[in-house]
């Protein structure tokens, strides 16, 4: 229950239900060519460059419960990091993150949300899931089917599936099943922009806790830093 | 949340607004007077936070309305349309993300009515809660720059300070700066602010 509870505070923390209706059409898909495993993980958006921002809003949804959050993200997949910045609607500063492949730091949260236990391990788990691991690998069992691509491995007692498809073979969608975890991020909307391919929306849904997390991507640009 | 919301209050200015100041009483007290004369406001505002580990402030765009002596409409308008209406005791408040509009009573809802207070208090120039919850120091007489810093422990562990300016004539704030302990900060710049001219009837 405890778990739960911090999963979705990560939401709601995070960025901003049920399994309604996603908000973003689905990537038209096209006849797929020989591709190997480590060609599909290298072309990740994500790991395409180096470090990058990411300015997106977003939007958890619970049991009728929908709450908006506007974020920045500074993500370097390449170093494993990535460091969140969310605020509410006038601006003002709600936490900063900074998520790891294998753990997380509180740079600032504020002091209403700070009194929950394991909030920022919890949002960082959800910033993880989207952006930094698992990440589809060279080694990775590799399906080939008329338009579309699925790797997988097993891993942690759970299953993970990725897929790709569309004109670039981008991810798709990221899955794991096990016996202790049950989720899915799906990615949308493939745009290039200035020379970087992102995509436009991303949703999370977990299903243990019954939470969907949507992202609408706003601008991908190179850091500064 | 609630001194979030306290903040979220202070960020809604182009209001009235008035202060205690020991360096300038007079400047004050013009303010106070100006802002009595104030019956209506609207305009434009230009949101920037400014996070020192992004190059580029994020951008918000939007609009207010005021109304004495309790009317009060909020919205962005861009990247995302959002926003929210006070009128009396009643409220409504609408998001693009999550596609609804909600109507409310203000004071069935105790974060929303905390808002309200605030607001209220700010537009009828209360000058007792201010004083109660900061101490204000003038930093600038013309145009008029005022910074208020939070009594509260509580506010003061996530605002260290705000600025406050006001429009050369002193009738309205022409920008309010929200500074962080960290040294992040977020700045509200009004435009085309438009003062006492009638606002239509279902802006609220």
């Amino acid at each position: 229950m405890k778990r739960i509870t911090l999963l979705l505070f990560a939401a709601l923390l995070l960025l901003g239900a049920g399994c309604a209706r996603v908000p973003f059409e689905a990537t038209e898909l096209v006849p797929t060519v020989p591709r190997s495993a480590a060609q599909l993980a290298d072309g990740v958006w994500s790991s395409q460059r180096g470090p990058l921002v990411v300015r997106h809003s977003a939007l958890f949804e619970l049991r009728g419960m929908r709450v908006p959050v506007e974020a920045m993200l500074s993500l370097d997949t390449k170093a494993g990091e990535a460091r969140l910045v969310a605020m509410n609607e006038m601006g003002v500063k709600l936490y900063d993150i900074t998520v790891l492949r294998d753990g997380s730091r509180a740079n600032f949260v504020i002091p209403d949300l700070a009194r929950y236990p394991g909030f920022a391990e919890a949002v960082a788990l959800s910033v993880r899931r989207i952006f930094l691991a698992p990440a589809p690998g060279a080694g990775d069992q590799l399906e080939v089917a008329q338009r579309s691509y699925q790797t997988s491995r097993e891993e942690g007692g759970a299953m993970l599936r990725f897929t790709f498809g569309g004109t670039d073979a981008q991810l798709l969608e990221t899955s794991c099943r096990g016996a202790d975890q049950s989720w899915r991020v799906r990615y949308y909307r493939y745009q290039r922009r200035d020379g970087l391919l992102f995509p436009g929306g991303i949703v999370l849904d977990e299903d243990r806790a019954g939470y969907r997390l949507t992202l609408w991507i706003d601008s991908v640009e190179p850091s500064n830093e | 949340m609630k001194r979030l919301l306290l903040l979220c209050a202070l960020l809604l200015p182009a209001l009235p607004l008035h202060a205690e100041s020991q360096p300038s009483p007079q400047l004050l007290e013009t303010l106070e007077k100006n802002a009595g004369s104030v019956r209506t406001i609207s305009s434009d505002f230009v949101q920037e936070k400014h996070l020192s580990m992004f190059k580029n402030p994020m951008t918000s765009k939007g609009r207010l309305y005021f109304a004495r002596p309790d009317q009060l409409r909020w919205e962005l308008t861009a990247p995302v349309a959002s926003g929210f209406v006070l009128k009396g005791d009643r409220g409504r408040r609408w998001h693009e993300r999550t596609g609804r509009t909600e109507n409310f009573q203000i004071s069935q809802e105790p974060i929303m009515k905390l808002v309200s207070e605030q607001l209220f208090a700010w537009a009828r120039s209360d000058f007792a809660w201010i004083k109660k919850e900061y101490r204000v120091t003038v930093l600038q007489e013309s145009p008029a720059l005022l910074r208020l810093e939070p009594r509260s422990a509580a506010t003061a562990s996530f605002l260290h300070h705000l600025l406050v300016g006001f429009s050369a004539d002193g009738r309205y704030v022409k920008s309010v700066e929200l500074h962080e302990k960290d040294g992040d900060f977020t700045r509200i710049r009004f435009q085309n602010t438009v003062v006492n001219k009638a606002l239509p009837a279902d802006i609220f």
